[in-house]
C-alpha cells in the first residue's frame, strides 16, 4: 500500500470512526428488575404517605369505616364504559369506599370468574373528578387479574416484575383515557398516579415512566375493540421501550 | 463582643442551613407564558444575526456539532431571549423544515441527586402544580407532562445526560414542543464545572413528519426497513473532504429489522444472527476488490485490529448514547480497496444490537461505503463504491433475513 492510500485510507477510518459514532447515536430508535415484595394487592401508588397506607391498609380491619360503593363510583360513566371495553363482568368488581384507605384492588376470590373489589377514599369533601384517573388505573389491575387467574400468576407471567404489573396498569388506563376522550393531564397530574424516584421493590415506577406507560397506551392505533394482544404488545415491547426513555440515569 | 463572636458563626451556620433548605431547583421555564409566546415568535422569524463566540468548555462542545453538517444555521445568542433565561447560554438553531431555541444554564448536580433522592417531600407537590401551570399557558395546547430523555435536543447529546424532563407540546401535530430538563454533564467535557446543566429547548416543526407505518404487515418472519440518510451521507462527505483535502464520495445504508412473529427470539439468537449476517457481508465485500489490513498495516495505523476501532467508536459515542441500551455490536467490517492509484476506498460494516426485552427489535445493520480521490470508475456498475454492490450487500441480507 502506497503512503498517500495509507494516509488517506487511516484518515477515512478516523473519520469513520467519529462519524460511524455519531451516526450510530442518531439511528433511528424504534418507536412504534428488580424483586418484589409479594403484593396481595394492586393500588394506585404515590406518595409515600399513600404508599404505606396501602401496605398497612387491611379491609378486614376496617369493617366499620368502609361502606359498598357510598360514593357511588360504579355509576361513572367513564368506569361503565371502561369495564365494558376490558370485557369486565360490572358484577364482578365491588367497589368500596373507606375513610382510610387508599385506591387499591383486591382479589376477592381464587376461582373463576375472579371477582375483584376496589377500594378507593371515601371523605366528606371527596373531588371525584380526581377520582377518575386512578379508577382507570385499578380497572387496568382487575383486567390483568382475571387474566392471570391470580396475583401469583400474574407476577409469575411478569417475570416477577411489580413495576411491570404496575406501569401495565397505566398503560391500560392510557388506551381507556384515549377512549373516553380524556386529556393526558388528568392522569399525569393525579396526585395518586404521579409515581415516585425511590429505589422501593414495591416501585410502580418513577414519574416518567409512568406518564410513558400511559401514553404508550393513549397514542395506541385506536382499533374498533380493545383486544388483548394490545397489552400482549405492552409487556413485550412497550414495557423496555418505556423503561429505556424515561429511566433517570 | 465575645458573646458576639460566638453567636456570629452559628447565625452563619444557620443562614446556610436556610438557603441550602431553600435551594430547589427552578421549575418556572413551562410556566413564562409571556416568555414562551416570545420565543415562539422569534422562531417564526429569521435566524438572529447577532450572535456571539463560545465563551467555555460547554458552549465549544456543543457549538462543535453543527461543524459537521452544513444543512443546519446556528447562532449562539449574545442576549438571552427572554429575562426568565437569564444566564443561559442560548443557541438559535435553523433547518429547512424547523427552528429551535435550545438553551442551557451549568447547576450544581447535588441538587439533581436531591431531587431525586427526596422526590416526595420536596418536590412532587411542586411538579404537579408546574405541570398544572404549564398546561395553561396558551401557546401549549394543554398538554404538560413528564418527558423521555430522547427529547433533549441533539446537539445535547454530546455533553450531557437526561435525570428527568418535563414538556409541554404545541399545536395538535405532537411535533413542536418545549422541553424542560436536568441533566448531567460529561465530566470529560467539562471537568471544573459544577456537574449539570438545566435545560430549556423550543422546537418548532413547520412541516410534520411522515408517520412510518408499522413495518409488520403480518403476523410473520423478519421485515427490512432502509435509509440511505442523504443528509448524514453529504455531512461525512463533506468532513471527509475537509479531512483529506481530496474529493470524497460516499455511500451508507441503515438497514433495520422488525421481527413480526409471536415466537419470542432470545436477544442472544438476535445477536447471532447479526453476527452471521454481517460475516456474509464481509465474504461478499472480499469477492470485489475489498481486501482486509494485513498485520504490517494495521501495526502502522492508529488502531491494532478491528475490535480496537470499534471500542474507539463506542468511546466516541456521544456522552447521552454512551450508556445507552442499543450498543454497537462487538465487532466491525472493515475493508480497504487500494486497487486504484487516484482513489482509495473504504468498507465498513457495523451493527446496532436489538434492545433487550423489545420483543420486535431485531437490531440494526450500517453499511457504509466511503472513498477518496478520483473515484469514478469505483462508483462505476461492479465498482466496490457502485449502487450495485450496496444493493447486492442489502439483497444478501434481505434474502437471508426476511423471510
Amino acid at each position: 500500500m502506497n503512503s498517500i492510500h495509507r494516509s488517506s485510507i487511516f484518515q477515512a477510518a478516523a473519520t469513520i470512526v467519529l462519524v460511524a459514532a455519531v451516526t450510530v447515536a442518531g439511528w433511528p430508535i424504534t418507536t412504534n428488575s428488580q424483586e418484589p415484595g409479594f403484593p396481595e394487592c394492586l393500588y394506585a401508588g404515590p406518595g409515600d404517605s399513600q404508599r404505606d397506607e396501602s401496605r398497612s391498609f387491611r379491609p378486614t380491619e376496617h369493617h366499620d369505616d368502609c361502606v359498598r360503593d357510598v360514593l357511588r363510583v360504579s355509576d361513572f360513566d367513564e368506569v361503565v364504559a371502561t369495564e365494558r371495553m376490558f370485557g369486565l363482568p360490572s358484577d364482578q368488581i365491588t367497589f368500596i369506599g373507606c375513610a382510610a384507605a387508599p385506591f387499591l384492588t383486591y382479589p376477592a376470590s381464587i376461582d373463576p370468574p375472579y371477582r375483584v373489589k376496589i377500594y378507593y377514599p371515601a371523605t366528606a369533601n371527596a373531588d371525584l373528578k380526581k377520582y377518575v384517573a386512578p379508577i382507570l388505573h385499578e380497572i387496568g389491575h382487575a383486567y390483568q387479574y382475571r387474566q392471570a387467574g391470580s396475583i401469583q400468576k400474574l407476577l409469575a407471567s411478569l417475570n416477577n416484575s411489580n413495576e411491570r404489573i404496575e406501569l401495565g396498569a397505566d398503560f391500560l388506563a392510557g388506551l381507556a383515557a384515549k377512549r373516553l376522550k380524556m386529556g393526558p393531564a388528568e392522569f399525569e397530574t393525579s396526585f395518586y398516579l404521579v409515581g415516585n424516584y425511590a429505589i422501593d421493590p414495591d416501585s410502580h415506577g418513577n414519574p416518567a415512566d409512568r406518564a410513558l406507560a400511559f401514553r404508550y397506551g393513549y397514542n395506541a392505533p385506536q382499533t374498533e375493540q380493545f383486544e388483548d394482544s394490545q397489552y400482549a404488545d405492552f409487556q413485550d415491547n412497550g414495557f423496555a421501550i418505556v423503561k429505556h426513555m424515561g429511566a433517570p440515569r | 463582643m465575645m458573646k458576639m463572636m460566638k453567636v456570629l458563626p452559628i447565625c452563619f451556620l444557620m443562614l446556610a442551613t436556610t438557603t441550602k433548605c431553600d435551594d430547589y431547583l427552578s421549575l418556572d421555564k413551562l410556566t413564562d407564558c409571556q416568555g414562551l409566546a416570545s420565543i415562539q415568535m422569534m422562531l417564526r422569524g429569521k435566524i438572529s444575526t447577532d450572535c456571539r463566540r463560545p465563551r467555555n468548555a460547554l458552549e465549544r462542545a456543543v457549538e462543535s456539532q453543527f461543524a459537521v453538517t452544513t444543512a443546519v444555521h446556528n447562532c449562539l445568542l449574545s442576549s438571552p431571549p427572554t429575562p426568565r433565561l437569564a444566564g443561559f447560554s442560548c443557541f438559535e438553531i435553523m433547518s429547512n423544515q424547523q427552528s429551535e431555541l435550545a438553551c442551557f444554564k451549568p447547576v450544581d448536580k447535588s441538587q439533581l441527586d436531591d431531587y431525586l433522592g427526596k422526590y416526595a417531600s420536596r418536590y412532587r407537590d411542586k411538579v404537579l402544580l408546574y405541570l398544572q401551570d404549564a398546561s395553561r399557558c396558551p401557546v401549549g395546547n394543554g398538554d404538560a407532562g413528564a418527558a423521555p430523555n430522547s427529547l433533549l435536543p441533539a446537539a445535547f447529546n454530546s455533553i450531557s445526560q437526561v435525570r428527568f424532563a418535563f414538556a409541554l407540546q404545541v399545536g395538535s401535530e405532537k411535533k413542536s414542543q418545549i422541553y424542560h430538563a436536568y441533566a448531567d454533564t460529561d465530566p470529560q467535557v467539562d471537568s471544573s464545572g459544577p456537574g449539570a446543566i438545566e435545560v430549556f429547548d423550543f422546537l418548532n416543526v413547520s412541516k410534520a413528519a411522515v408517520v412510518q407505518p408499522s413495518a409488520c404487515r403480518s403476523k410473520d418472519g423478519i421485515v427490512s426497513t432502509m435509509d440511505d440518510a442523504q443528509e448524514g451521507r453529504r455531512s461525512v462527505e463533506s468532513t471527509l473532504t475537509q479531512k483529506t483535502g481530496l474529493h470524497a464520495t460516499v455511500k451508507m445504508r441503515f438497514i433495520d429489522l422488525t421481527y413480526c412473529g409471536t415466537e419470542n427470539v432470545s436477544d442472544a439468537t438476535k445477536r447471532s444472527d447479526l453476527d452471521d449476517w454481517q460475516d456474509q457481508l464481509k465474504y461478499i465485500l472480499a469477492l470485489t476488490d475489498y481486501r482486509e489490513l494485513d498485520d504490517e498495516e494495521l501495526a502502522n495505523s492508529p488502531f491494532k485490529n478491528t475490535d480496537e476501532m470499534r471500542d474507539l467508536m463506542a468511546k466516541n459515542l456521544p456522552f447521552a448514547q454512551r450508556n445507552g441500551n442499543r450498543t454497537l455490536g462487538p465487532h466491525v467490517v472493515f475493508l480497504v480497496d487500494d486497487a486504484h492509484r487516484e482513489c482509495a476506498a473504504v468498507a465498513e460494516v457495523m451493527v446496532l444490537e436489538p434492545e433487550s426485552e423489545v420483543k420486535t427489535d431485531y437490531g440494526s445493520i450500517a453499511i457504509l461505503l466511503l472513498g477518496v480521490g478520483d473515484c469514478r470508475i469505483a462508483q462505476r456498475p461492479g465498482g466496490t463504491l457502485s449502487d450495485q454492490l450496496l444493493n447486492k450487500l442489502t439483497d444478501e441480507v434481505r434474502s437471508d433475513a426476511v423471510k
